[in-house]
């Protein structure tokens, strides 16, 4: 690195030398790591000047650029990217966490005063960062992205993290090609329905089902249901999706009772799209009348997160459908903010306490704590409690303590097709 | 009053869902409506030569072909016979909208369908 590709005041690397860094990176792409660029702004520096002396500003950010320095890890790179900016070039296979994490351990670095002969100085600073999940190779659009979803988080206010991630257009047309194969997909059966068993402790085997998208693409193979859901939700065709997986859950049903399964409970998972569109109702009705659901033992599963944006328009709507015979469950709850006792108020029949509350059970005393805390909850509201993602014997151990549970996960059954699952029910 | 409709669709699924839809319509309605259903061109021709229809809606995606051939064949025999084309792209038929009456999209959603089907049969 030649003198004209050091910044003389920090001893960092300039702009110039950082974009051909990050050129040289798109270039020679790391498959399993994506690239990450922290930009940060501090809040006007100079403003000390007139008091402390002409040069505070520069030997301030001398001072934030060493300590920034301290805390990264040998494979990330700080450069002067401005007057008061530096960036940090990173990658990783988990890159989103890993540049959030460094971005608030920078915002913490801010909270205690700099100090410059004897004097304290308080600095706070506005960060974006700019993460991109593909082969673009433009280093500039990376370094311009960054600087603008920083401009983002100052609009927040300072010490503010604000993200974007940038999509080259190879992703950007494999949307366009799903979206628009997804009507198709949903009409020919493309897109399938599986099962994941739900098993009770106390009954000593499966008495539900939850329903699970799955679609195969000729052209790219298994597409996540996140991502399909999304598309679906955004071209209105998750409506006509919806439809087709309660009429999937009418012939289950059916095969249930020819097979002898008798007192099952099937699950579907509701969007907040579908469930506030007028017409939805309706269907509803249609579907359980005229395809013998109803006096089902059916569930209807929404998303808590969705439910705590929204808790009164919510509460009338589920009321309907739970006078229609329907059971409400909250889904992976824990995920949103909305405290049990605020639940109280919606008609509901279970809870799914999310997977992120069981993982470790077994070696985190204070998660089985938490855990234990939201069961007793539950049952003092008189909600059922599903248990979601248990996958070690030594976590369900401590889960067979509690009286009435029901388990789903990859310990007792993963998704599988509806011959599958009634053969391993039976 | 009496009707009589062929629905051509080679998806088990969609056929049933039309029918269930239809059957609520009848019971609204003071009307008997006779549905034959199809699954291919093949057997539609006969249908078609076999009896007289109020309305059809043919599915444009056929296993035998285009869903075009069924609606030139029942212009040609009656050309009173309402005809609606079930797809999930309308405009890749513009050049042969004389040959239809109605378009209605795919995937089927009971309210629309229901609506359009009571107006292509004027009941």
């Amino acid at each position: 690195m030649n003198t004209a590709q050091i910044d003389p005041l920090t001893k960092l690397i300039n702009k110039a030398c950082l974009l051909d860094l990050i050129s040289t990176k798109l270039e020679y792409p790391n498959v399993m790591n994506k690239l990450a660029l922290i930009y940060i702004q501090f809040d006007e520096l100079h403003r000390f000047n007139d008091v402390f002396g002409y040069d505070i500003d520069d030997r301030l950010l001398a001072q934030l650029s060493s300590k920034i320095e301290d805390i990264l890890e040998i494979d990330m790179l700080l450069a002067r990217v401005g007057n008061q900016e530096l960036a940090i070039l990173m990658s990783s296979d988990m890159v989103k966490d890993k540049s959030y994490q460094l971005s608030e351990k920078i915002i913490h670095l801010l909270r205690e005063p700099f100090c410059i002969d004897d004097n304290m100085f308080y600095i706070s600073a506005s960060i974006g960062i700019s993460i991109i999940s593909s082969n673009i190779s433009d280093a500039y659009k990376l370094l311009k992205t960054a600087e603008n979803t920083m401009r983002k988080a100052q609009k927040s206010g300072s010490n503010n993290i604000a993200f974007t991630k940038l999509v080259n257009d190879d992703s950007i047309k494999k949307e366009i090609e799903l979206m628009r194969d997804l009507p198709s997909a949903i009409d020919n059966g493309e897109i399938y329905f599986v099962y994941q068993g739900q098993y009770s402790h106390d009954k000593g085997g499966f008495t539900g089902a939850e329903m699970l998208a799955r679609w195969e693409h000729p052209k790219y193979g298994y597409i996540s249901p996140f991502i399909f859901i999304t598309l679906a939700e955004k071209s209105g065709m998750i409506a006509p999706l919806t439809i087709k997986l309660l009429i999937e859950a009418s012939k289950m049903f059916e095969k249930l009772d020819s097979n002898g399964i008798d007192d099952f409970s099937l699950s579907v998972n509701i969007s907040p799209v579908v469930l506030m569109e007028k017409s939805f109702y309706d269907t509803v009705e249609f579907l359980l009348d005229s395809y013998g659901l109803r006096g089902r033992n059916l569930t209807f599963e929404i998303m808590e997160d969705t439910l705590s944006e929204n808790i009164d328009n919510f509460a009338t709507l589920l009321q309907k459908f739970k006078d229609l015979g329907i059971n409400i469950a909250i889904d992976d709850y824990g995920t949103g903010h909305t405290s049990l006792s605020y639940l109280i108020n919606l008609p509901i029949d279970y809870i799914k306490i999310d997977r992120s509350f069981v993982t470790n059970i077994d070696k985190e005393t204070k998660k089985f704590l938490l855990l234990k805390s939201i069961i007793d909850m539950a049952n003092t509201l008189d909600m059922r409690v599903i248990i979601e993602g248990v996958e070690e014997y030594s976590e369900d151990d401590l889960i067979k303590m509690f009286k009435d549970m029901t388990i789903q996960g990859y310990l007792y059954c993963k998704p599988i097709k509806a011959e599958e699952f009634i053969t391993k029910v039976k | 009053m009496k009707r009589r409709v062929l629905i051509v669709d080679d998806i088990e699924f969609n056929i049933e869902f039309q029918m269930k839809i239809i059957d609520t319509i009848t019971k609204s309605r003071d009307v008997d409506i006779h549905v034959d259903t199809a699954n291919s061109i093949a057997d539609s021709l006969e249908y078609i030569d076999s009896n007289e229809y109020d309305a059809m809606i043919i599915d444009m995606n056929l296993p035998d072909g285009s869903g075009l051939e069924i609606a030139k064949k029942s212009r040609e025999k009656n050309k009173s016979t309402k005809i609606a084309a079930l797809t999930i792209y309308p405009s890749e038929y513009s050049e042969e909208r004389e040959y239809f009456d109605m378009f209605l999209k795919k995937p089927i959603m009971m309210d629309s369908y229901r609506q359009n089907f009571v107006e292509l049969l004027d009941i």
